[in-house]
This record gives C-alpha cells, structure tokens and sequence, in this order.
C-alpha cells in the first residue's frame, strides 16, 4: 500500500481504496481473510482508529463482512460490486473533471475525442 | 478512563521574577485512551505539561484529574502515569532485566516478552548492564520500559529524539502494536511531525503556553485552506467572506493566505486555488512559524532583531526566513 497526504484524500479513504483495489485485483478474493485492524496498522504505521474508519466504509460498501470473533472477510460479489463503484466514481467525477480541465485550457470536444479514440486503439 | 486538565498554568522563578510569562497558561484538555501527539515550538511548554500531569513539576494553578482523582502528590495515581523523558537515568551498573523487574515492582506489572521482542529488533543485548550501551541504545531502554508498564497514562518526551530513521520506524510500529494491545492515554511529543501524522489518532498543539488547537489527526487537511492567486483577488476574498487567517505569504504579484476551516470548492471564485495542509504546515502555520496574522510572530521576528512595528507590517521576506528557521531548528534536533 501507498499513502499520499498531498493527495487530499482523507487518509482512511485511501485505506479503504486500496483495500478495495486488492479486492478488484482479485489478491483477497471472495471468502478471503483480510488482515486485522492491527496487523495493517502496525505495518503500515497508522493508527488502528484510522484503519478500522476505512474498514467499516467497506463493510457499507459491502465488500467485507465482520464474523464474529474471526475478523473480516469479502463478501460474495464483492468484486463485482467493487468494480461497478469504481467505473460510478470515474464516469461522475473524473470524467468531468477531466472535461473542466480541458474546457479551461481551451481543448475543442472534437480534438478531444480524436485523442481518446487514438489512445483506445493503441 | 480519563485525564481531565483544567486552567493548568506554571510560572517558574517566585519573587523577583513574578509577572513573568507562564510557560503554561490555563491549558485546559480532556483526554480519552488514543494516541496523541503534541505539538509547538521549542520552549511551547510541551515538557513542562508532560512533567506537570507526571507530579515532576508543581502547577502554579489548576488542577489535573484522573479519573476524578486529583493526580498531585498521590502516589496511587502517579503509579498509573509514566512519563519518559530525558532525565529519567537508570542506574549505569545494573543490568536491563534488573532495570525491568525494578519498574515492575514500582507500576504493578511488566510485559517481559514485549521487551524481549523489542530489545531483539532493535539489536540490543538483553544481559548488558545500561552503562555499557550507546547513548541511543540507552535512549531505546528507555522506550522499551516505558512500553512495557501496565500504565494508563503514557507520556513519551521526544522518544525519537537521536534514534536513527530504521529505528524510529521500529518504534512507531511496537507503539501502535502496544496501543492496540491495550489502549491507553499516550501522548507524544516530537518535532518530526510528518513521520509521526498517520501513527496519531489526535494532535494538540500549544503555542507560547497555550493549547492553539486540538483535533483528529486525520481531518487536519480541513482544519486550514491555503488560498493562492493574484494577491488582490485573494485578499478581497477572504476579506469578503470574513475569514480567519492564519497565515500570509506572497511573492511579487501572487499570495497564499491561510485561513482557518475548509472552503467549498463551489464558493471561490475563478482564479483562486485552494489546497489543505499536512499535519507539519499546520502546526508551522498556527504557532506563527512562517506568517502573521492571527498568531504571534514574536519568537521568529525578535530573535531576528526585526521588530519594526505591527505583525502585519511584518515583510514577507522574514515571513519567509522564518519558516526556513523553522525548518533549521527541526533539522537541529534531528
């Protein structure tokens, strides 16, 4: 895992991104084990409150499930699901983002296009 | 369980010196079991708070309750408080496990197996008498007792102090390991903030004395927005919209104003950037490090013999120097 702080991403969003992106990987699959609140913030040096913030934003998200007494694990689906939030989050945010930038450095939608087709075929 | 302080002021010198500034001034904080750093210049006041809550040092006034009880000259609660620092020396003949069983007998308990594991990792014989270790593998002995007494207020004085970058690591590592194997109150004080921001649940920051702020660590980048563009149309902005600033800095045509909280995107106008701040910039920011404005400049404009007036009248030039003192007094305690 890779921590940015200039990136302005809360840090327990990049916990839970990353986590979410071992999952869309496929490195935890599904019924997977993932590691314990502690075990990843020992390795990684940050605090367990922190850690555990972006646990639980993937148990909403429905990527992992608390079992009692075991730990947390990924869910059925979750891949799917994982992927399908991702490919949400690009069309709605970067995706226009994206397109601001572009307007305000005066790129015609056209010309635009001709580089996104060409970088689709290479 | 708890540890409520409240108006602690201490004033050192009696007599001829009174009226002199308090090196803490009527600080007041609550804390709960989590990691803390705490944050400020040198001479902020961070040892005499660590050493206050440790009875090492009398307040002048206010009081420091755990758990209801005040903790001043009663030995029952101070054997709940550890405090490492500096000047606490072990004696130099007697070997580390004879070190160990002494602080176990003193607070209670002593988690052997942790500083075996400990002492392992950081390469440091455990049959050795103290005297006999390096200045920074006596500093580690230090850290490891500290770790390992069943305490429910841990105060850690600059514990990175000398230690090398592997080993501050190391440290960071069995101190979130410790933390989460039982957690307690830890406060933390260092100046190497950037390594320390992620290990922290909360941050306090003192400023001559004074608690200037106190957070969760991790929402530090909407505590303060840098707001850069043309120098005018920033200042209008944040005139307009009446908001508190931190800090200012500028350079020819262009400024960066620091002010407190988060601004929505949707509300700057075009041509105004706005960026939030790692955990150090703020701490720099908010104990008048590289600005005026709303905090003192005191320390950085008269220790450069440039007091010309009014902190806003202060050039952005020293604004400048003095964040790269700044910069040099961390690099010194490196």
């Amino acid at each position: 895992m890779h921590f940015d702080d200039s990136s302005g991403e809360p840090l327990f969003r990049q916990v839970a991104n990353q986590l979410g992106e071992a999952i869309v990987a496929g490195t935890y699959r599904e019924g997977d084990q993932v590691p314990s609140t502690t075990e990843i913030s020992t390795a990684y040096r940050i605090n367990p409150a922190t850690v555990l913030k972006g646990m639980n934003l993937l148990v909403e998200q429905g990527l992992l499930e608390k079992r009692r007494g075991l730990g947390m694990f990924v869910t059925m689906g979750a891949q799917r699901r994982a992927k399908d939030a991702r490919r949400e989050a690009f069309l709605a945010e970067s995706v226009p983002r994206f397109i601001d930038e572009a307007k305000r450095l005066g790129i015609a939608a056209d010309e635009l296009a001709a580089i996104i087709t060409k970088g689709y075929r290479s | 369980m708890s540890l409520t302080i409240t108006n602690l002021t201490k004033t050192y010198g009696t007599g001829a010196n009174t009226g002199a500034r308090p090196a803490l001034d009527r600080v007041s904080l609550a804390l709960q079991p989590a990691i803390y750093g705490l944050f400020g210049r040198n001479g902020a006041g961070k040892s005499t708070l660590m050493s206050l809550i440790a009875n090492r040092l009398l307040p002048t006034s206010g009081t420091v309750m755990l758990d209801g009880t005040n903790v001043r000259d009663n030995e029952a609660a101070q054997g709940r408080i550890y405090l490492a620092n500096e000047t606490r020396p072990f004696l130099w003949p007697v070997r580390l496990g004879a070190i160990f069983r002494r602080e176990e007998r003193y607070y209670g308990g002593f988690d052997h197996g942790f500083a075996a594991r400990m002492l392992a990792a950081f390469g440091i014989e455990p049959g050795k008498a103290y005297g006999n270790l390096s200045l920074g593998q006596r500093h580690i002995v230090q850290l490891v007792a500290a770790l390992c007494v069943p305490v429910d207020v841990l105060l850690l004085d600059e514990p990175v102090l000398g230690l090398d970058a592997a080993n501050r690591e190391l440290f960071y590592r069995f101190l979130l390991e410790t933390y989460a194997s039982r957690p307690r109150v830890i406060v933390v004080s260092t100046h190497l903030i950037d390594e320390i921001a992620h290990v922290i649940e909360r941050a306090i920051i003192l400023d001559h004395g004074r608690v200037a702020d106190e957070f969760a660590a991790e929402s530090v980048g909407s505590r303060a927005t840098v707001l850069v563009g043309d120098s005018n149309a920033v200042g209008y902005f944040v005139d307009e919209a009446g908001l508190s600033v931190i800090a200012r800095e500028s350079m020819g045509k262009l400024s960066g104003i620091t002010v407190h909280g988060a601004i929505a995107a949707d509300d700057l106008p075009e041509g105004i950037v706005a960026s939030g701040l790692g955990l150090q910039d703020y701490v720099i920011r908010s104990t008048g490090g590289a600005a005026d404005g709303a905090s003192e400049t005191e320390s950085a404009s008269s220790s450069r013999g440039a007091a010309n007036g009014t902190v806003n009248k202060t050039t952005n030039a020293t604004a400048r120097d003095a964040a790269c003192d700044v910069a040099a007094a961390t690099d010194e305690k490196e």
